[in-house]
């Protein structure tokens, strides 16, 4: 069982963590808001993301080392520890629901129309508890492969969908205005959220450390050059108004997808190269919410949060999949709010638990 | 830790059999055409063509199956596309299934009376459906449409397709799919097209009515003229033209002509003009590439469209005496094309615009391009904005080659 993770590893974990919600979902609902202006979005919250992570990671990997604390100064680092860690429990547990959207509307709605939803909870947390109980290498070394197969996966679409390719559907420009189209870019910065909490959480397995914030860098310019592709297709191919009016838009485009006359419906196996991705996320996500928990009760390992974070994460997915207007509802609003709230505050916290280390690390010296 | 993993292996074998919602193929009846009309009790009628996959290998007309017939027609009435569907499943052996689906036909009563919205929706939200699927109008009943056995396939879905798929030879068609109909219908401003199919009478020369050589008379055949036997064959026959979702009108073949640049590349279209000097001799050129450039402009708070088209040919047949050396000749040809496809897009244009109203030639979309801002102001009332506009159409033909020959086919020169 390693508990450490290559830097490789780290950026085939963030291209991971965005990429199945935000080429479909995400981009519905920003067409919803903005036509055919999603890929700009797009890329505007990447951008926002790409500096909120070299933050965030300066932040954690410079926090310094904890000096003794006593009395009620020990007592309030305590607590602004397990508050850190709440937060982020928090986090993870809407994280996972955001995924287990993404997985039972893919599988159940395409594929599997008449199976129960419960089924595929089950499934996902039951897999995802095995994993990491083999540690979070399980987790990099499955991401390494969900990023060749999410390669191949573009690959596919490209194929099947240039033909239909017409630019003027992505015309004209910034239609809706570029102040709407930024605060569109706000769903898919709370995607965003979820590859720069797991990278807070792993920044201390990672084996070189010094690389770390290349490596971050590296994984959100990759990820921006494979996922900016979908919201170009989507409307250049569907058109804005069929991306806006469906759930899983990038479905859609799979539908959509023919290579010369005797490859068509091959949805199943996008989907089947798509579903290691979604499995990366499952079980990273629960990895990072037993580890959040593990910090809350001050326990030695996470394993054995393992059980009760899955229970936790799974009830509220059962809960947001209840049906399809209650899940897109949470989808489009609660989660936005919760997601960069916290996107904002926990960094903030951690930048104050360090102001206070360095603080009263120059006192005692 | 034993009975930890015993416990996983338990629970993973128990629910990971993959027999949630699976579908046994000898429990599907694949639908491989649907053909939806007007119901005669209730709203929509739909016919299914359901194959046989046993008896649908062999050559035409000799299945190699026992049953016989290498499709079973099922249909039924319902007041929604839906319950005319669930209603065939009470007396269809097996589960209907919508995937391999080929093509859907709609009959232009149905189309014009009650609109295709419910079509539309419900082939889109149907998850075992293709976006690729063809989608057709036709004047005929659709499910006589499905059941007309055509061309050379057993099975007439598959004709239909393939008759979609070698439609950029005949150019007399828009290639339309479930997808194109569902943007056009969602879009704020372009309307939708389908392709029109008709079923034809056409003779069978080498089949005599009644035995004889012949054989027996074909199936679905009827007796014309001096006894020759014919049998209905499913033909293009133009575009269904639709404003939002209900069906308004036609386009003919040749008005249809003057459609498609604005809308698809057009393969390899024939068009047969008049001999330069030469009335009663026709020569014939192939379209091998057309780009049309459709440029929008505002004149007195209304759009107008210049509309360039370039046509590259070859002369694939002549009557007479064709040198691709003479260029007068030459000249002569591309200016009788473009006249005839100015023609054919100047009539395109005045039915859609004037006649019915339907920008089917996605001019909105070109004129929101280049005029955002205008469009905001115009979109409201782009019906009556659409109905002022002006064109200006240039066509520019250019005829490259004479495919392999180089000198005229003439009479040899002996005993002159």
């Amino acid at each position: 069982m390693k508990e450490k993770i290559t830097n490789g590893m780290l950026i085939a974990l963030i291209i991971n963590m965005i990429y199945p919600k935000s080429i479909g979902v995400s981009q519905g609902v920003m067409a919803r808001e903005i036509g055919s202006d999603i890929w700009l979005a797009t890329i505007f919250s990447c951008v926002q993301a790409l500096i909120i992570m070299a933050i965030v990671v300066t932040i954690v990997k410079n926090l310094p080392k904890e000096p003794v604390f006593t009395g009620k100064l020990k007592l309030f680092i305590n607590g602004l520890k397990r508050l850190i860690y709440i937060l982020l429990f928090i986090f993870f547990i809407v994280a996972f629901g955001d995924i287990m959207l993404i997985f039972v509307y893919h599988l159940r709605d395409y594929f599997l129309p008449e199976a129960p939803v419960w089924v595929f909870v089950l499934l996902g947390t039951l897999i995802g508890m095995y994993a990491i109980f083999h540690g979070i290498e399980v987790s990099g070394r499955l991401a390494l492969l969900g990023v060749i197969f999410v390669v191949l996966f573009n690959i596919l679409l490209l194929l099947g969908s240039l033909k239909q390719f017409d630019i003027r559907e992505l015309q004209p420009i910034f239609n809706s205005g570029v102040g709407k189209t930024y605060w569109a870019s706000r769903h898919m910065l709370t995607d965003w959220a979820a590859p720069i909490m797991v990278t807070i959480i792993l920044i201390s397995d990672v084996n070189k450390i010094e690389f770390v914030r290349k490596s971050t860098i590296i994984g959100v310019l990759f990820a921006t050059g494979i996922m900016v592709i979908w919201p170009i297709l989507e409307v250049g191919v569907l058109s804005a108004e069929i991306t806006a009016q469906f759930i899983v838009s990038c479905m859609q485009m799979a539908r959509n997808a023919e290579i010369g006359l005797f490859i068509h419906r091959y949805e199943m196996i996008m989907v089947a190269f798509f579903s290691f991705s979604i499995f990366t996320q499952i079980i990273t996500t629960l990895y990072c919410a037993s580890y959040s928990a593990k910090k809350i009760f001050n326990l030695d390992d996470y394993r054995k949060m393992i059980i009760p974070s899955a229970i936790i994460l799974s009830g509220y997915s059962l809960w947001l999949l209840k049906d399809h207007h209650h899940a897109m509802h949470i989808t489009e609003n609660q989660r936005v709010t919760v997601g960069l709230s916290l996107l904002f505050i926990v960094p903030l916290l951690f930048f104050i638990l360090g102001f206070i280390y360095k603080w009263k690390s120059s006192k005692t010296a | 830790m034993k009975i930890t993993k015993f416990i996983v292996i338990l629970i993973a074998v128990s629910l990971l059999t993959s027999c949630a919602g699976k579908r046994e193929i000898n429990d599907l009846a694949i639908v491989l055409a649907v053909g939806i009309d007007k119901g005669e009790k209730q709203k929509f009628k739909v016919t299914v063509e359901v194959v046989r996959a046993s008896d649908a290998r062999g050559q035409t007309g000799s299945p190699a199956g026992n049953a016989g017939d290498p499709m079973w027609i099922a249909s039924a009435e319902g007041d929604s596309i839906f319950e005319a569907i669930r209603n065939i499943s009470t007396y269809s052996s097996r589960r209907v299934f919508w995937a391999h689906n080929y093509v859907i036909v709609v009959n232009e009563e149905l189309a014009e009376k009650e609109g295709i919205k419910d079509i539309i929706d419900f082939f889109t939200r149907n998850p075992e459906l293709r976006m690729r699927t063809w989608i057709v109008a036709t004047p005929d009943k659709a499910g006589e449409v499905v059941s007309t056995q055509t061309g050379l396939e057993v099975i007439p879905g598959e004709a239909l397709s393939k008759l979609f798929r070698y439609n950029p030879i005949s150019a007399v068609s828009p290639r339309t799919q479930i997808r194109d109909v569902h943007t056009a219908y969602l879009s704020e401003s372009s309307d939708p097209i389908m392709a029109r199919v008709k079923l034809q009478e056409r003779v069978v020369p080498n089949k005599a009515d009644g035995g004889g050589g012949g054989g027996e008379k074909p199936p679905g055949g009827e007796e014309k003229g001096k006894g020759e036997p014919s049998i209905k064959q499913i033909e293009m026959s133009g575009t269904t033209v639709f404003k939002k979702d209900k069906m308004v009108g036609t386009l003919s073949k040749k008005e249809t002509r003057g459609l498609l640049p604005f809308i698809e590349n057009v393969g390899t279209a024939i068009i047969p003009l008049t001999c330069p000097g030469k009335e009663k001799e026709k020569i014939t050129v192939e379209v091998k590439k057309n780009k049309v450039e459709v440029l929008p402009f505002i004149k007195d708070n209304a759009p107008f469209y210049k509309i360039n088209l370039s046509l590259t040919t070859n002369v694939v047949e002549a009557n007479c005496d064709f040198d691709i050396d003479d260029r007068k000749m030459i000249d002569e040809i591309e200016r009788n094309l473009e006249k005839k496809y100015k023609g054919y897009i100047k009539s395109a244009l005045e039915k859609g615009q004037k006649e019915y109203k339907a920008d089917i030639f996605e001019l909105g979309k070109t004129f929101e391009n280049k005029y955002p801002e205008k469009w905001k102001s115009f979109r409201e009332n782009w019906d009556e904005k659409y109905a002022a506009a002006k064109f200006d159409i240039n066509v520019k033909a250019e005829v490259q080659s004479g495919v392999l020959l180089y000198t005229p086919t003439q009479p040899g020169s002996r005993g002159k």
